[in-house]
């Protein structure tokens, strides 16, 4: 491989997978932005229907009747910050036994009548929110509709699934535990969030996933599924009314509101410590770099996409791409990230290289971000980000899951059904004047640094021995 | 779930490239009826031997472009592992028209992604932009064909990217360095014994004399093949595929020659164990036809793998749901290869089980399968399935152009692709009955045991 393909940092923000979302309005808001006015369809990025069903919830839809298939994208916005600390993981094992028997359906056959049929059912959690996406043919969409509806409201969770998906995950984390970038997460989740739930591991610990019962699993899907904080996304080949009845249908039944809200306190970044590092038997060591980000519902957000572009999200176009690895051969690949969430945002830089290699990488990191905020970009830099970031825009909308998923994304970041057609014009707005100061913002603090594998020459380092939150308890 | 990238099969060589004598381009004219094809393609071939392969998929204003060569690490020299992969990384090493650096600049300029790989077989490179730049994407893409200019210093610094690249993605994996070792063992005195990326000696002395050599005698249009999907019709591509790829001169390009891999005489075990390995996995890989080699084989091996893997398959419902001696079992067959194709078995134990047990459980479950046979019911149910799952292959912007070059790239014939469903359709449970007993019971292959470092818990 080449090069990995770029995430696309300005969109992801806009639409989000549930994972990066964030809000700051209540969950409870039901104001439904207006359709916009007489927008021909093509000259809309995506033709988006923002109903509300007669039930009540809020649907937007895509209509593309191309292909025979139906995708439907939703997510409660209470996730797995929600978790207690010693049942780490639990929204995960929910998100992997929901489709393991419901109603009077057996596992065996669920998934049997899953797989008969040609559908994809998934759940999946994330710190902030817990989600599902069902894709199907029209012409299975009775029996896709009625298993969906029974994952959502009627799951088993018979002792022999929950087990055997607990020991499904106990085999994954284990597994993971030989990947030095999953170890570079846990140790950044560890030391950039304070004392907030979000230093926990959302797929849980050996201990805590062990010790799951399947009345965890009752009380977490009681504390996430409820219609007051549902967002629902449908695409594909089908009507205006059949989306809303499909809607009440599956999600008519529960409650209009759970015990908790969902939602946690917001976390500071505490101030970086010197490097910590954890010891694995690679020739490489992983270097990752974390400095305090900036909101999505911030003035500065779409001026960071752009700096973020141009530092070191865009690829092949980024500076440290192009002076880190083409100029100087030290790595495959070296990235920056805006990692954005409900109640914390960072900036992280991550790549690997030779240990004797590391000092000199940290050193050019830093190089190229105070010339960020000292200098202005140059015209061409700010153009060429500002043409990918709006370029690039139909690439996201080529299956029907891509696009469920966005409209989806688009209403859990609470940005109007008018935001991909919006963008554009803020994008275009960045001036370098923008990027100094929103690079000044990240830059000014000391990032934490984080350094697994090879023993780097050079560095002064905490060396740790244990992981956290991978065999027992936060912080263990 | 995973693409089904078994998905298409089989069959026929393909005529060494000839050159076309008409000075207009070839277009097949379309099949009567386009009611159960898959991808429903146009296709084409340009008077210098281009073929040119056009999936309209008109869902979003963007289009996937692909250009796939028939040569890959398969066609490098012995002694100079790593080179096909190599020049692909200096493809981006500049033309006179689009100086180093440039390229994937270019395309985000566009606003679109590109990107590159390298397998044994094959070498692609692949775009996905906005549908009015598809012109000036094949500008550049025909212009890297013929003209490339690397400097040494961009030659010199990207060897020592390749080489990172091997370290983080092999070095740093043991799953990765195990997979490495059985391939070696898999396929004596053939390339897909040797790694893609290369063995580490051999990078270190990787040269741009040998990278030369292998884009002279291989990057030509008549050993390419041209694959498009998303928003655009072959109207609208073949005048841009003309004035780009059509002025380039066809080529002589040798026929591929692949050593003989002889057949593996007795079993073999390969251990690695390192002190990263937290999780033990058990692995056995055994040698069966590809689709190239063997059409009929290969539809009969996939639907084996329905069979048998999944979370309904045999395995999975035998030694996880019942046994409870694996927490996690499946079974996985690339067709899609020039030479051999590969037949993969793999499980994870449950706590305190031995790779041993659940070897040993794998063996129990296939040998009771061929004893006893597979249902009409099972089998009626598998193929459902798989047709169910052709209806999704169009529903992707880039996946159509992946699988199409996947498949022609490896000299799979595109008609057994379009008609894929209605093959399927004709296959009995004495076809799986028969795929298992000839092909994958009492194979001789190459056992992997991927373990924690002795002396670890």
């Amino acid at each position: 491989m080449m090069n990995r393909l770029l995430l696309t940092a300005a969109l992801l923000t806009v639409l989000a997978a549930p994972a990066f979302s964030a809000s700051t309005l209540s969950p409870g808001s039901n104001a439904i932005p207006p359709a916009p006015v007489a927008a021909k369809k093509q000259d809309r990025v995506l033709d988006i229907q923002t109903l509300k069903t007669p039930g009540g919830i809020n649907l937007w839809l895509v209509e593309d009747h191309t292909l025979p298939v139906i995708g439907i994208n939703f997510a409660f916005r209470s996730g797995a910050s929600t978790d207690a600390a010693d049942r780490q993981g639990v929204s995960q094992l929910l998100s992997n036994t929901l489709d393991e028997g419901a109603g009077d359906i057996t596992s065996e056959q669920f998934q049997a009548a899953l797989r008969d049929n040609a559908i994809d059912l998934g759940f999946s959690s994330s710190r902030d929110s817990f989600g599902g996406s069902m894709r199907t043919l029209v012409r299975h969409k009775d029996k896709a509709l009625e298993l969906l509806k029974l994952a959502v409201t009627s799951p088993r969770f018979d002792q022999e699934a929950v087990d055997r998906m607990k020991q499904a995950n106990l085999t994954r984390i284990r597994a993971s535990m030989s990947d030095p970038d999953w170890i570079g997460a846990r140790i950044m989740n560890d030391r950039v969030f304070g004392a907030h739930p979000y230093v926990q591991n959302s797929g849980g610990t050996l201990a805590s996933m062990a010790a799951l019962t399947p009345e965890d699993l009752r009380a977490a899907r009681a504390r996430h599924f409820a219609r007051d904080r549902l967002y629902v996304g449908i695409a594909g080949d089908v009507t205006a009314a059949e989306a809303a009845r499909i809607v009440d249908d599956i999600f008519g039944g529960l409650p209009e509101t759970a015990k908790t809200d969902g939602k946690v306190g917001a976390s500071d970044m505490p101030a970086a410590t010197k490097p910590v590092f954890y010891a694995t038997p690679q020739p490489q060591t992983n270097l990752t770099m974390v400095w305090p980000g900036i909101s999505i519902h911030d003035v500065d957000h779409y001026a960071g996409v752009v700096m973020d572009y141009i530092y070191g999200g865009g690829g092949f176009s980024s500076l440290l791409m192009n002076e880190v690895r083409e100029a100087k051969g030290l790595t495959y690949g070296i990235y920056s990230d805006m990692m954005n969430m409900d109640h914390a945002d960072r900036y992280t830089v991550a790549g690997s290289m030779l240990p004797q290699n590391v000092a000199p990488t940290i050193q050019m990191v830093r190089a190229i971000a105070d010339r960020m905020r000292t200098t202005d970009v140059t015209a061409e830099q700010l153009q060429a980000a500002k043409d990918y970031l709006t370029g690039s825009m139909p690439l996201h909308f080529g299956s029907t899951m891509s696009v469920a998923g966005a409209v989806t994304g688009l209403q859990i970041n609470n940005r109007p059904a008018t935001a991909l057609d919006d963008v554009r014009a803020t994008i275009m707005a960045v001036t370098p004047a923008d990027i100094r100061r929103v690079a000044t913002r990240v830059f000014m603090h000391e990032p934490q640094v984080i350094l697994v594998g090879a023993k780097p020459e050079g560095i002064d380092v905490e060396t740790i021995t244990t992981l956290p939150n991978v065999e027992g308890a936060p912080g263990k | 779930m995973k693409l089904r990238l078994s998905m298409v099969l089989m069959g026929l060589l393909l005529a060494s490239p000839a050159v076309a004598a008409d000075a207009v381009p070839n277009v097949q004219p379309a099949p009567a009826s386009s009611a159960q094809r898959v991808f429903d393609a146009q296709t084409a071939t340009l008077p210098n031997g281009m073929k040119v392969v056009v999936i309209p998929v008109h869902r979003t204003p963007a289009v996937t472009h692909m250009v796939w060569y028939k040569a890959g690490a398969g066609e490098e020299p012995t002694g100079v592992s790593g080179t096909a992969h190599f020049m692909e990384h200096l493809m981006f090493k500049g033309t006179p028209g689009v100086p180093v650096g440039q390229f994937s600049k270019t395309i985000q300029r566009m606003g679109g992604n590109d990107n590159a790989f390298t397998s044994w077989d094959y070498t692609a490179y692949h775009q996905t932009v906005p549908k009015e730049k598809l012109g000036d994407v094949m500008r550049m893409e025909a212009e890297r064909m013929n003209d490339l200019t690397p400097k040494l210093a961009d030659i010199l610094s990207e060897k020592q990217v390749v080489i990172e690249e091997r370290r983080q993605t092999t070095d740093g994996d043991p799953g990765a360095m195990l997979r490495e070792r059985m391939n070696n063992v898999l396929f004596p005195n053939h390339p897909y014994g040797r790694p893609i990326l290369g063995w580490m000696p051999e990078m270190q002395t990787l040269k741009w004399v040998d990278a030369l050599a292998f884009y002279k005698k291989w990057y030509a249009p008549n050993n390419a093949i041209l694959v498009i999907s998303g928003d655009t019709t072959m109207q609208d591509v073949l005048p841009l595929a003309e004035a780009t790829y059509g002025r380039l001169p066809a080529e002589p390009v040798p026929t591929r020659l692949r050593p003989v891999s002889p057949k593996l005489e007795g079993a073999v075990s390969i251990t690695f164990a390192r002190e990263d390995v937290r999780q033990p996995v058990w692995q056995f890989e055994i040698r069966v036809p590809s689709a190239r080699q063997n059409r009929d084989a290969a539809l009969k091996l996939e639907l084996l793998e329905d069979l048998l893997g999944g979370a309904t398959g045999r395995l999975y419902q035998q030694l996880v749901v019942r046994e409870k001696i694996a927490t996690s079992v499946g079974v996985g067959y690339n067709p899609y290869a020039f030479d051999d194709g590969s037949w993969v078995v793999y499980g994870t134990p449950a706590d305190g089980v031995t790779l041993d047990k659940v070897a040993e459980g794998v063996n129990r479950v296939l040998k009771e399968a061929a004893d006893k046979g597979f249902t009409e019911a099972e089998v009626k149910a598998s193929i459902a399935r798989m047709q169910d799952d052709a209806v999704y292959a169009r529903d992707s912007l880039t996946g159509p152009a992946m699988t199409l070059g996947y498949a022609m790239a490896v000299g799979v014939d595109i008609e057994d692709v379009e008609t894929w469903p209605a093959r399927l359709e004709a296959l009995k449970p004495a076809d799986a009955d028969d795929a298992l007993r000839t092909f994958v019971l009492n194979q001789n292959g190459v056992t992997g045991y991927l373990l924690p470092k002795e002396g670890q818990q």
